[in-house]
């Protein structure tokens, strides 16, 4: 029996050909992981600076998130989840403008987390600074009209007077305000009064007016602007004497005296008092327009009435019922609405 | 035949068997050596690629990041291959003047604030604008905590846990004019330049740092077509800027043009470009 080299029934062919392709094949793969290493590693480079660049624009989306949404009192913190990212908002009092305003730095502290590496989020601080306004007016007098005249005639009564009396709320009693604001011409006859420091004031033209009570009009007449109550009434015996809602009615209001109450009304219409209507108001009142108001009403407005903010009034008369500055109320009925507005060129980037 | 037996059979290779295999083997060791070039150029192409990148975007995100808070007046000085500017650090606000004495808070970051990092201050007048003082943060600062911050609290600032952040800061330029609710700025003046690079002399590179001081190479890899670009309200468009032309307070845009280059490489690795182009208008400039 023949015994052949390479095992039984074999033969030894000895080649080289399959060592040499197992040698490159191992030296192929051995080049091909460390690119593949590299081509890894530079993309998590650019992952890395990817995330940070999304972590910068979800705090910056934050910010902008928090100031134009932020209504009434202002929050400490908020949380926003945005762009896949999370947005943590903190507020922080930084000064007390005036009575009515106070500034506010407003950080957002935005973190974008991939979710292959949870332990790893990208962070990125902005901060701005933003006045929050307690009231949405400037309070320039207890009546405000866009009317070239205004008449106070027969036993109407308007006062520019804070009737808020000391520690009924920050900073009262305001001081007094004018009695009427108009465009050109205030008048008072037969009996009718107005009172104030000054007693009236004329600013010429339209826009002077709106321009000097700087109210968000159009902000505040826009459906999508939310109010407590939208073209329905609160039950105000149900409310804590100490809430002063936001109301907005759509179109023409004719109160009578069962619609009486507090707050900050929005007639987006004309807001007409009825011959013989006792309605009384405690807080803001803003219309579109205002229809004359006749000799035998018995309205009491405690706070502030402006008028023909969202275009220009006619002659207006008041022959009877009774307007008077309130800062309370005022302060208390604005605040349902105060809005923060980012106060230009102090945006930085934090640390 | 040994010891009357016959010796085993062992047939070799005959000398076609031999030729034949050669030529396999040749062909196979051509192929895989083809392979393995192909594959080895291509790995320093993304290599190449990768590194030209890697460069342009680093640029790129370092220069917008420090264009990005600029306040008007911002620019100190604008060139095609260069551009100066006051980096907001912090911005503040005074709550509390006593004659030279100002009393302002300022967030400064706590521990990781340096105050060698400070350039000047700047105010802001109720215009919106800003005006600017070179001065160090020890010629300015004088105490920081409680004090100050007591100071603050009287005109509504919440203190507590933060009083790290009030600062009394002293002969601040025009301070007989400050008044509480002034906003001030401390800035750091940044060069970003761009220029050959230390590292590689046939490419260009991104410097940063202080003017007159040791500029850092923070990326190389860069070519001629990089640039800075400038814009104003007044000009349709973005221009080049050279020194004394135009009033650098209207800048209210500038364009960072990062282009690199890669040069062709060994096993013939071509050549590749790459080019990114951010437009940063300052968010503090109206």
């Amino acid at each position: 029996m023949c015994a052949e080299a390479g095992g039984p029934g074999g033969r030894n062919e000895g080649g080289f050909a399959l060592a040499l392709v197992v040698m490159l094949l191992f030296a192929i793969g051995a080049a091909g992981t460390v690119g593949y290493q590299i081509v890894r590693s530079e993309a998590f480079q650019a992952q890395l600076a990817s995330e940070a660049s999304q972590a910068l624009a979800v705090a910056e989306a934050g910010l902008q998130w928090f100031t134009a949404s932020q209504q009434g009192t202002v929050r400490d913190t908020a949380t926003h989840a945005v762009n896949g990212g999370i947005a943590r908002v903190s507020t922080r009092k930084v000064l007390e403008v005036s009575p009515h305003e106070d500034l506010f730095l407003v950080t957002s502290r935005g973190i974008f987390t991939d979710p292959r590496r949870p332990r790893m989020p990208a962070v990125r601080t902005v901060s701005q600074y933003a006045l929050h306004s307690r009231m949405p007016l400037r309070p320039m007098a207890a009546l405000v009209a866009t009317s070239p005249r205004v008449r106070v005639r027969g036993s109407a009564v308007v006062d520019g007077a804070d009737q808020s009396p000391v520690g009924e709320c920050p900073a009262a009693p305001h001081p007094s305000v004018a009695g009427v604001l108009a465009r050109a011409n205030v008048q008072t006859w037969g009996g009718g009064r107005v009172s104030g420091t000054p007693q009236s004031m004329t600013l010429g033209s339209f826009a002077s007016v709106v321009q000097a009570v700087g109210l968000p009009w159009k902000v505040l007449i826009d459906p999508s602007f939310p109010v407590e109550y939208d073209d329905r009434w609160p039950a105000f015996a149900s409310l804590g004497e100490m809430v002063l809602p936001a109301i907005r009615v759509k179109g023409d209001f004719a109160p009578t005296a069962g619609e009486s109450g507090r707050g900050l009304l929005i007639v987006t219409g004309t807001l007409g008092i009825p011959d013989g209507s006792q309605w009384e108001w405690k807080g803001v009142v803003l219309a579109g327009d205002l229809a004359n108001v006749g000799p035998n009403t018995g309205f009491a407005l405690e706070g502030l009435l402006v008028a023909g903010q969202g275009s220009s009034m006619g002659n207006w008369d008041m022959d009877s019922g009774r307007v008077v500055f309130h800062s309370c109320y005022a302060l208390q009925a604005g605040a349902a609405v105060a809005r923060l507005v980012p106060v230009s060129g102090t945006w930085f980037q934090g640390f | 035949m040994v010891d009357g037996k016959a010796s085993p059979s062992v047939q070799g290779f005959t000398l076609l068997e031999a030729l034949i295999a050669m030529v396999l083997s040749s062909v196979v060791v051509m192929l895989v050596t083809s392979v393995f070039v192909v594959q080895n150029r291509f790995y320093s192409q993304v290599v190449n690629r990768a590194s030209l990148h890697e460069s342009v975007r680093t640029a790129a995100a370092l220069v917008s990041s420090d264009l990005r808070g600029l306040a008007s007046g911002g620019v100190v000085a604008a060139e095609p291959d260069s551009v100066v500017i006051r980096a907001p650090l912090a911005m503040g606000v005074v709550c509390g003047v006593d004659q030279r004495k100002a009393y302002v808070f300022l967030p400064l970051g706590g521990s990781a604030f340096r105050a060698d990092e400070v350039s000047g201050y700047g105010l802001r007048d109720a215009a919106g604008s800003w005006s600017y003082t070179s001065a160090e943060w020890s010629s300015v600062h004088r105490a920081s905590g409680p004090g100050p911050a007591g100071v603050c609290a009287g005109v509504g600032a919440e203190v507590e846990g933060v009083s790290e952040d009030f600062h009394r800061l002293d002969d601040l330029a025009g301070s007989g004019a400050l008044k509480v609710g002034d906003m001030v700025m401390v800035f750091q003046e940044r060069v970003l330049k761009i220029g050959v690079s230390a590292l590689d002399p046939s490419s260009k590179a991104i410097y940063r740092g202080r003017p007159g001081g040791t500029l850092a190479e923070v990326a190389t890899g860069l070519s001629e077509e990089s640039g800075f670009w400038y814009g104003t309200p007044a000009e349709q468009g973005l221009r080049r800027w050279v020194r004394g032309r135009g009033n650098l307070e209207g800048v209210n845009k500038i364009q960072f043009v990062a282009a690199g280059a890669a040069p062709s490489g060994r096993l013939g690795v071509s050549p590749s470009t790459f080019q990114l182009t951010v437009t940063v208008p300052p968010k503090n400039v109206r």
